[in-house]
């Protein structure tokens, strides 16, 4: 008996000891103790919980913190996780109620009408008007982020001709003697061109005319019209329908799917990733492909790269096709990305939403692009420092990519100012490393500023269902659409595919979508 | 068995040994190909479907984790809670597992319990607010503590202290032993093969701790390498859904190129295949444990 009763003990012992090593660490979460609001000398605490690109990623203690710390007179409090993983961990965050004070996100997506809605954050339009930098967001950018009229998100900027354009090796074209493609017609025959007519000279052929990527990446359409995720297209009752079900995209599929049995496009396109096409065209084997004003780093065209395999490369945009209804022009989306909401927790605490407000006005300065240098005081503070964040290359700021992250204040708080007159796109062509990024921002500048945009109209009303199956509905069409492409699926199938993507949501979600944008007034427009 | 010697047998060793070298070229040619792609240029890399050997030798990778120092911080972190981690859920699963290989009152309440959290888990939030409650968060302790007994390996070892002889520690107590003393000094050194079985279960599963670390810890000076590994691989070749902003928020600082990332793996995984020929008998061992009793 006396073994029976031992065993009771060591069984509590082990549990008990499990819980006395709790106690072993203890660290205030703090919190609380801010609600000294009022008095201006003692520093305001700020919780901020955001995502991160940085890398390494910033770490809450470090120069960069103490610098704003004394700029700003607070005590900041910051937690970082990479965007990657941010979904799962924010999640958590908001379910147990351990909300922090400033709370960062990517975009609008259904955890923020949700949460937004279930009352987690501030609404913000009584505060906005006393900050400059913040008036200077246009209104079709507000209309994208507010819920009921309501403001809860305050949005950091992004240039909304940004994004990845068509281009193609003008040396190839000049080479074989082709002109610019301006229709389907001509690009097919410049990309057949480009796969049968040796254009680097090697004598193999070793050559893809068409870049094209697993789920269409990246949309192989020359306008608005072609589209798949603008919503340019109206059905018989006159709603606006996503660009996927609509003519545009079907014109495309029977284009592409003609390629593909030309071997234009790679046989492997359905599993190949877009990466790989960057691999491939960055060693000079694809003419025509994808790439952005700026550049993408590593996840793009490497013009240091391309040069060593194909010195005479020379890569510039497909300007937009002309369209049956006159019109000719690119998609844009909103001008904004990444946007910082404030704990509801909060509405007790003017004093302390107004500090954070102050902070996120001052970081949205705009710095005329002659001005960012060591001189300008605001930069060199951002940057943390000449020598030591970053340094002067040409002219331009260069970030020491594993100091930035400690020392760099930029590198914690979102810091784009609201541009309004593309002088945007002039930096990039500035700050490109080679010679060859320079000619291609270039060309990309001179192409985007005399181009004609439509804004996408989705992008400015917020509906639920399409967030909720706007993604598994997406994905249908482009399963369709492939098996379309390599041939498995007859494209005359096109209207048994458009009835099979309404029957599975896509009804719902049009008819929402067109009732959100009748309430607040939003069309499709070409600007 | 009688090995006999005839032609057929031998050409069929001759097969297998063929199979098994291929599988084993199979195995080692990952490790090979990030050896060779850690030391080529991007370029290089960029220009081949697959590098074989590097074109010129570079040690820019090396360098550039060299220079961060956050790998090797987090390679730290690892072993540290990897190490401490490991003792601590040994010495609680065998405390435990001895105790209810016995019997005492209430060890069918117990057993019970213990089963049900091996088919049903609490859930990611609840257990982050008991986390958080007992302010574990940002701890190290918040990697060793709610992942400290696994119910599967308690089970498989009580199924072993199950096999060990009555009568031995009848005999300790006899000679005048208290219940502890039969513990630490007749079951324990009888127990080794399978502390070093499980020791290597709860090793392995430790060294891999990713989620935990992401949601529990959020100074990045306290990530393990697996976090750490995966923003630096991971991030590098990110899906083709990120919007284009996203992109252009890299761009500022850009990912790490994959050259850096096959260093970086390397780099974390060399510790581990060090250890792991020392203790990889006992993983077999451990499988069959407590299978047969008696």
């Amino acid at each position: 008996m006396k073994l029976k009763n031992a065993m009771v003990l060591l069984l509590s012992l082990t549990i008990t000891a499990s819980f006395t090593a709790c106690s072993g660490s203890k660290e205030g979460s703090s919190a609380e103790g801010s609600s000294n609001g009022g008095q201006s000398d003692k520093p305001i605490t700020i919780t901020l919980f955001d995502g991160t690109w940085e890398n390494p990623v910033p770490e809450p203690k470090g120069p960069a913190v103490d610098a704003i710390n004394k700029r700003f007179n607070v005590d900041l409090q910051t937690q970082y996780i990479p965007f990657d993983s941010y979904d799962e961990k924010v999640a958590v965050r908001m379910a147990s109620g351990d909300i922090p004070d400033v709370i960062g996100a990517e975009s609008v997506d259904a955890n923020f009408v949700k949460w937004a809605k279930q009352g987690a954050y501030l609404p913000l339009n009584d505060f906005i008007k006393d900050y400059p930098n913040l008036n200077a967001i246009p209104a079709s950018d507000w209309d994208s982020l507010k819920i009921d009229g309501t403001i809860y998100g305050i949005p950091d900027y992004f240039s909304g001709k940004g994004g990845k354009k068509p281009v193609i090796r003008k040396d190839w074209l000049d080479k074989l003697g082709l002109a610019m493609p301006t229709n389907y017609e001509e690009l097919k025959a410049v990309a057949l061109a480009f796969t049968k007519n040796d254009p680097d000279g090697n004598g193999k052929a070793d050559t893809l005319g068409l870049g094209l990527a697993k789920g269409f990446a990246y949309d192989p359409s020359f306008g608005a019209y072609w589209s798949s995720s603008a919503w340019y297209h109206k059905n018989d009752q006159g709603q606006l329908i996503p660009g996927n079900i609509a003519q545009g995209n079907k014109e495309k599929v029977q284009f592409l799917s003609e390629l593909y049995q030309a071997g234009a496009i790679s046989k492997d396109w359905a599993i190949t990733t877009y990466k790989d096409v960057f691999k491939d065209f960055n060693a000079g084997k694809v003419g025509i492909w994808y790439e952005q004003p700026g550049n993408s780093g590593n996840n793009g065209l490497d013009f240091d790269v391309l040069r060593q395999n194909a010195p005479e490369a020379v890569v510039v945009p497909i300007p937009a096709f002309k369209q049956s209804d006159g019109q000719q022009g690119i998609p844009s989306g909103p001008a904004w990305y990444r946007m910082y909401m404030i704990s509801a927790k909060l509405k007790d605490q003017p004093e302390k939403v107004k500090k954070i407000l102050e902070m996120l006005n001052e970081f949205k300065t705009v710095v005329p692009e002659d001005k960012r240098n060591p001189q300008n005081e605001w930069i060199d503070w951002l940057n943390g420092h000449e020598g030591t964040g970053y340094t002067m290359k040409d002219g331009v700021v260069q970030p020491d990519l594993n100091q930035r992250s400690k020392v760099a204040p930029a590198a914690y708080i979102m810091n784009q100012g609201w541009v309004t007159d593309d002088s945007d796109l002039e930096v990039f062509v500035k700050i490109a490393a080679t010679p060859e990024g320079k000619a291609f921002n270039r060309a990309m500048t001179d192409y985007l500023k005399s181009s004609k945009f439509y804004v996408n109209p989705v992008k400015r009303i917020i509906s639920t269902s399409y967030m909720e199956k706007n993604t598994e509905l997406s994905q249908y069409i482009s399963d369709e659409t492939t098996k379309m492409v390599v041939g498995q699926r007859p494209i005359s199938d096109w209207d048994k595919m458009v009835e099979e993507y309404m029957s599975k949501g896509g009804k719902e979600v049009i008819d929402q979508v067109n009732d959100e944008m009748k309430k607040n007034n939003i069309q499709g427009e070409w600007k | 068995m009688i090995r006999s010697n005839s032609r057929l047998s031998r050409a069929a060793d001759i097969i297998n040994y063929c199979v098994l070298i291929l599988i084993g070229i199979a195995m080692l040619f990952p490790f090979y190909y990030m050896v060779v792609v850690s030391f080529s240029s991007y370029a290089d890399f960029v220009q081949q479907d697959m590098l074989l050997w590097p074109k010129t030798w570079l040690l820019d990778a090396y360098e550039f984790i060299l220079g961060s120092k956050v790998l090797f911080r987090s390679i730290g972190v690892t072993i540290f809670v990897t190490v401490a981690a490991t003792l601590f859920s040994l010495l609680l699963t065998a405390m435990m597992a001895y105790a209810l290989a016995r019997n005492i009152m209430g060890q069918r309440y117990f057993l019970f319990m213990i089963l049900f959290t091996f088919v049903f888990s609490a859930g990611i939030i609840p257990t982050y607010l008991v986390v958080k409650e007992t302010h574990l968060l940002d701890s190290f302790w918040s990697l060793i503590i709610p992942s400290a007994i696994n119910s599967f390996n308690l089970i498989v070892m009580r199924q072993f202290f199950l096999s060990i002889p009555n009568e031995l520690s009848e005999a300790a107590l006899i000679d005048g032993a208290n219940d502890l003393q039969i513990f630490s000094r007749v079951i324990l050194p009888l127990s080794k093969p399978s502390l070093a079985a499980f020791g290597l279960f709860y090793a392995v599963s430790n060294w891999n701790a990713y989620f935990n670390a992401i949601l529990y810890i959020s100074d990045p000076a306290k990530w393990t390498v697996q976090v750490v590994l995966r923003q630096i691989v991971v991030l590098g070749q990110t899906k083709a859904t990120l919007s284009d902003a996203a992109q252009m928020a890299m761009a500022q600082n850009p990912p790490p190129t994959e050259t850096v990332g096959m260093a970086a793996i390397l780099i974390a995984t060399i510790p581990i295949l060090v250890v792991y020929p020392f203790l990889q008998k006992h993983f077999a061992k451990g499988v069959m444990l407590g299978a047969v009793k008696g």
